[in-house]
């Protein structure tokens, strides 16, 4: 044949499998490093970029070096900006790699923990805490946020695949939409039942970081770092289960157990970031899915660079809501929704188009 | 043939329901190793069903034996070690590359959480050579034209290493040139490698050319299962398939079934 032995001609060819190759962990990184700077020195006091670089190499061990910040400024850099970036952050990691997670193990472009009615659960279940839970309730928002999400997506789940009988990509989403009106209804409900404790239910739903201490950082790193740890453990798997379930059971996979194992985690952790930022949409839309544009759709490379770029995402679509109307802030969850919503109409529109 | 081994597949009595309709009623069969048996039969007959009972992927009545071993003993990864099957209309992903879609081939050797290893992508890399493909590796699946696909499908299937072959409509969708073609292939590596293939096929030629052994299957159960020139009669075709047609020898011997137009039918 003419074009195999034009290749012979030009040599072996060298066969690599989709991999992370190292050049796109570090621009991952060095986008990462570049937001978390950033909103480190903007906000309403200007802080100097040489004395927010010491005082970050000082705080490294071993190391002394003098920043000359005086003591007010230090605090706002370690209290008050710095928490809240690093929680940005993680909850931006989280966001979108639940959202990839979501998406490869129902092989559905157009799911995230918002659509799908995670989000929704898990507030339904920090609503519940909030109004009939004690005042130290607050250690509980985690669990009863997950059980809400593990709740709202069982119920997309398996009303997206009764409604058509069909496995299309849109009734999995109208699944969705459904299960977060009813979950929100009911949320609403319990809220103005419970109008002592409306301003807090309200504050947190609009979905915002600005209340974001280390001791938020605390409560979810735990939950974060299991999340992330086995869905990253599952990116082969997932890119398996990509080819279809009788595919994936015929090599070997056990493709239910990799999707509860899959979905637990990426329930756990939605409901980890819902518990301290409220209802954020769209980061598990956009951040995948521009992954994807640039290095392929294999799930070794989207689920590590959708936790770095999420991250990275989510701090920048916090600088914007905490300076674009300074001294106040817009929601966080309004930015994304701003970048978001348009975003995933172009998704809808390209993959209505090869389907 | 080694009478002592066991035959590569056996069935007992093998039914399988899906809720009220029972699609497949009672078959046994075997298949000798390094055999091409194809399966026909109308749409509906069970053929797709059958193959799925084998690979392990519908729940069944009656036993199915691989190799002298008793499938529901095995476990997934032994049986997708001893089992491959190329599904009629698998996904196609979008954006994955030839290369890792075979690959997923190596998945019944990779530990659970474990990534594939040097011997693992030599495997794949002397498949795709064999199947003329290795040009294709960095291509996108999506990209590729139905015989191109049918040939990747096939390659993820061979990179698994079983001595067993299922194909559901392997040529369905291609045309003449590429069903020969892929077909040809499917051979080769059966003569080469003492592959087992079990096919389901509509194109009786085709399915007499390649195959040793043809069942015939009706309603779920197996009617008639011997060498093509006692299964593909004329009367068999017109009883199962409600069809006419005439059953002549080519010029190497082998059977056509040629669809022949009904008399008494209006001529416009």
């Amino acid at each position: 044949m003419i074009a195999s032995r034009a290749e012979t001609r030009q040599g072996p060819v060298v066969l690599r499998p989709s991999s992370l190759k190292p050049r796109w962990l570090v621009v991952g990184v060095l986008v990462l490093g570049a937001a978390v700077l950033i909103g480190l020195l903007l906000g309403p006091v200007a802080l100097h970029r040489r004395a927010v670089a010491l005082e970050i190499v000082n705080a490294l061990p071993f190391v002394k070096v003098s920043s000359g910040l005086s003591e007010s400024h230090s605090a706002i850099l370690w209290q008050i900006r710095m928490p809240r970036v690093v929680l940005g952050g993680l909850v931006g990691a989280l966001l979108a790699s639940c959202g990839a997670a979501y998406q490869g193990v129902f092989r559905n472009p157009l799911v995230d923990p918002y659509l799908l009615g995670a989000a929704a659960g898990a507030g339904l279940g920090i609503t519940l805490v909030i109004a009939y839970g004690a005042s130290g309730a607050s250690l509980l928002l985690p669990g009863a946020a997950f059980l809400g999400a593990i709740g709202g997506v069982m119920a997309a789940y398996i009303l997206g695949r009764s409604g058509s009988g069909s496995r299309t990509t849109t009734s999995l989403v109208l699944a969705g939409v459904a299960v977060t009106s009813f979950l929100t209804a009911v949320q609403t409900y319990v809220q103005q039942r419970n109008d002592e404790t409306l301003r807090e239910v309200y504050t947190w739903i609009l979905g915002r970081l600005s209340t974001a201490g280390w001791r938020e950082v605390l409560l979810i790193l735990p939950y974060a770092a299991v999340s992330a740890l086995v869905l990253f453990l599952h990116r082969r798997l997932l890119d398996v289960i990509s080819v279809g379930d009788e595919e994936a059971d015929s090599v070997g996979v056990s493709t239910a157990r990799v999707r509860l194992l899959v979905v637990v985690a990426a329930s756990l952790g939605t409901a980890a970031a819902v518990a301290v930022s409220g209802l954020i949409g769209f980061v598990g839309i956009i951040v995948p899915h521009t992954v994807r544009l640039i290095v392929g759709s294999s799930y070794r490379l989207v689920l590590p660079l959708s936790i770095l770029f999420g991250a990275a995402f989510l701090v920048l679509a916090d600088l914007i809501a905490r300076t674009i109307i300074s001294p106040a802030e817009v929601p966080i969850g309004v930015v994304t929704a701003f970048f978001g919503a348009p975003f995933f109409m172009m998704i809808l529109r390209t993959s209505r188009r090869n389907s | 043939m080694n009478k002592s081994r066991p035959p590569a597949v056996e069935l007992t009595g093998v039914s399988v329901t899906y809720g009220q309709s029972r699609v497949v009623n009672d078959v046994s069969l075997t298949v000798a190793e390094g055999a091409w048996l194809a399966m026909i039969g109308p749409n509906g007959s069970g053929k797709t069903s059958l193959l799925k009972s084998i690979a392990g992927l519908v729940s069944h009545d009656g036993e199915v034996r691989l190799n002298g071993e008793s499938r529901s003993a095995l476990s997934r990864k032994r049986l997708a070690r001893l089992v491959a099957l190329v599904p009629q209309n698998p996904i196609v992903p979008e954006g994955m590359t030839v290369l890792d879609y075979a690959l997923i081939g190596r998945t019944p050797y990779i530990n659970y959480l474990g990534s594939e290893t040097g011997h693992d992508l030599a495997i794949v890399a002397s498949v795709l050579e064999e199947l003329d493909l290795v040009g294709f590796a960095g291509r996108t699946v999506d990209s590729l034209s139905g015989g191109e696909l049918q040939r990747v499908i096939l390659a993820r299937a061979l990179s698994q290493q079983s001595p067993i072959l299922l194909l559901d409509e392997p040529t369905a969708a291609l045309d003449v040139g590429h069903q020969q073609q892929v077909l040809e292939m499917v051979e080769t590596l059966r003569v080469s490698k003492g592959l087992t293939v079990l096919s389901a096929m509509h194109d009786l030629t085709l399915a007499a050319a390649f195959a040793q052994e043809v069942a015939l299957l009706s309603s779920g159960g197996v009617v008639s299962l011997g060498p093509p020139e006692t299964v593909l009669t004329e009367p068999a075709i017109e009883k199962f398939y409600g069809a006419m047609v005439s059953i002549m020898r080519g010029p190497d011997g082998g059977l056509a079934v040629v669809p022949r137009r009904r008399a008494g039918r209006p001529s416009e």
